[in-house]
């Protein structure tokens, strides 16, 4: 694939260079996030800056795109909704909480929105907060490390719902199933990912439907397929594996820097960290993004044999590429790095 | 960029010093051997995140307890091993109550379960054991029992928070010299491995005894 644009995104007040951390294509441009915890609109034709939508006060963690006009962001201090639209620098809508949030999403009917927090330090909450107990949804919060939280969309946010017990350590992860709107997973750095139905009962203790053990901290997880019938998980040292809904392992393909059957077909390829997965439905290809430190990219094939490296992204980057969006449609990618740049790919389907 | 910063033969003698340390005072328990490990050039607000699961050659933690919750082959095999097992009709009695559940996950440090069980774990338990940070770990008809449980014992996990410092169980002070060299070695080749920039990240290395002073490696 062929670098057929890009921009440097300006440097901190103190010349330091900004991560773009996250990006997003959508038809009226591409959305990204920086480490200044800003979100800007650029446009495809040259990479300029369209728009500087908002900012989050803290850390963005986790940015998902509604639809083409309307995103939502995370962080500690809680959920920021954004229409790109309007560039006044005020979000849509803003949901307030009480527990740093580190994922979300939300269910494919757009009614609840589920969050997962960061470990917390209780005692630490509750002295920065002034009280003495803290309460979501009418429930005490006591004795606990980490908490899914649900709020109601349907009107006005309203908290609806608190899991505490699911996960002893930070939730990197929630994903909402994409045609049933009572089914999500959440995955943690517990090495956990439990998968939930909240059709017939919508508590704790009951919801709960399966759990898979990586035993590695579990930094991406998501369904994927045709119908999302399987999940995959990326820990935090680039082991992939692919699991079945109800919790059977498929396949463990090992680290990705480490030589196996599964990476014999790399062996001329350097690869340093993983990106993310990508599904293209219109192939049913699940691919596994990966780079370099010098900011070479790969995608990579996830074959029941083994890793096949199927296009590369040379001469765009110099540092880790941290995000990844592709339009399997136009043939059209976008990245994001740790040299500030994002960058626009482009190739004729022939060669694809 | 490869390449250890540290050599054998000085860690040895740190090695040996520490050990020496330890048996001129005697403890009433065993002393654990950790690595605590200082970074730099490493901003947890925006660098990647940092944290990762490595089996060591020799194992730290011989007095972990591990508990098998097994369907019936696996408890016939527990039991002639001697190792700690539950059946699904055990578990079935605890009828999801929390206190039952929670005396469960504190009878062991970490479980294991069948193949055909584990899939049951939510809806027998609820979440108690993901909780307790104990969530089984699947073991199949194929696997030996005990090497799994020694898989477990050996298995140390590095996770970075808000500070540029952590530290791991790497042994305990019954350990000879050799195996605890062995073990520093690795822990300490597989951490550089995880970190983007390798030694250029680290900024100090030691390992102490629980009651010990700290001994600088790097």
């Amino acid at each position: 694939m062929n670098c057929v644009g890009g921009i440097e995104i300006p440097r901190d007040t103190q010349g330091n260079v900004c991560y773009v951390q996250t990006i997003h294509g959508t038809s009226s441009g591409i959305l990204s996030t920086n480490s200044l915890n800003e979100i800007r609109l650029y446009d495809y034709e040259q990479l300029a800056e369209k728009s500087f939508i908002g900012a989050q006060n803290s850390t963005i963690t986790s940015v998902k795109k509604q639809n083409d006009n309307i995103f939502i962001t995370s962080g500690n201090d809680g959920i920021r909704v954004w229409d790109i639209r309007s560039a006044n620098r005020v979000p849509v809508q803003e949901i307030k909480s009480i527990l740093p949030i580190l994922s979300f999403d939300t269910s494919c009917d757009e009614q609840i929105l589920i969050a997962g927090t960061e470990q917390v330090d209780t005692k630490r909450l509750k002295a920065s907060s002034g009280s003495n107990s803290l309460a979501f949804s009418g429930k005490r919060l006591e004795d606990f490390q980490v908490a899914l939280m649900f709020w109601d969309l349907r009107n006005t946010p309203a908290e609806m719902n608190i899991f505490l017990d699911t996960h002893s350590n930070d939730i990197t992860q929630v994903k909402c199933h994409s045609t049933n709107k009572n089914v999500f997973l959440s995955a943690s750095t517990d090495g956990l990912i439990c998968t939930y139905d909240i059709e017939k009962e919508f508590n704790e203790d009951d919801s709960m439907q399966f759990s898979c053990n990586t035993n590695v901290s579990v930094q991406k997880s998501s369904y994927f397929g045709q119908n999302d019938d399987f999940i995959y998980s990326l820990s935090d040292m680039d082991n992939l594996s692919l699991w079945s809904l109800d919790g059977t392992l498929i396949s463990d393909y090992g680290r990705i820097g480490e030589q196996s059957p599964f990476t014999a077909n790399l062996l001329n390829t350097t690869v340093d960290y993983s990106i993310d997965c990508l599904f293209d439905s219109s192939m049913t290809r699940l691919f596994l993004c990966v780079g370099d430190f010098e900011g070479r990219a790969h995608f990579l094939n996830v074959g029941v044999s083994g890793y096949e490296k199927v296009l590369s992204l040379e001469g765009g980057h110099n540092d880790i590429v941290r995000c990844i969006d592709c339009d399997f449609i136009n043939y059209k990618v976008i990245t994001g790095g740790e040299d500030g740049k994002i960058c626009l790919w482009s190739t004729q389907p022939a060669d694809y | 960029m490869s390449g250890s910063k540290i050599q054998v033969a000085a860690v040895r003698e740190t090695v040996k010093l520490l050990l020496a340390e330890s048996q001129e005072k005697k403890r009433k328990f065993t002393e654990t051997v950790e690595l605590q490990i200082g970074l730099k050039n490493y901003d947890p607000q925006r660098d990647k995140r940092f944290s990762g699961t490595v089996k060591l050659p020799y194992i730290p933690r011989p007095q972990m307890t591990v508990c098998l919750l097994g369907d019936a082959l696996d408890a016939d095999r527990a039991k002639s091993e001697n190792i700690p097992f539950q059946t699904a009709e055990d578990l079935k009695k605890l009828n999801k109550n929390k206190k039952l559940v929670k005396k469960l996950a504190a009878s062991a440090d970490a479980f294991l379960a069948s193949e055909a069980l584990i899939k049951q774990i939510p809806r027998l338990l609820g979440p108690g054991l993901h909780k307790a940070g104990k969530f089984p770990t699947t073991v199949s008809h194929a696997d030996n029992l005990g090497d799994k449980v020694n898989e477990l014992r050996s298995t140390i996990k590095f996770q970075l928070k808000k500070v540029l410092c952590l530290a791991v169980a790497i042994g305990n002070v019954t350990m000879t010299e050799d195996e605890l060299l062995s073990n520093i070695m690795l822990a300490v080749n597989f951490l550089v491995s995880l970190l983007k920039k390798r030694w250029q990240n680290v900024k100090s290395l030691f390992i102490k005894t629980t009651m010990g002073k700290a001994h600088r490696l790097y």
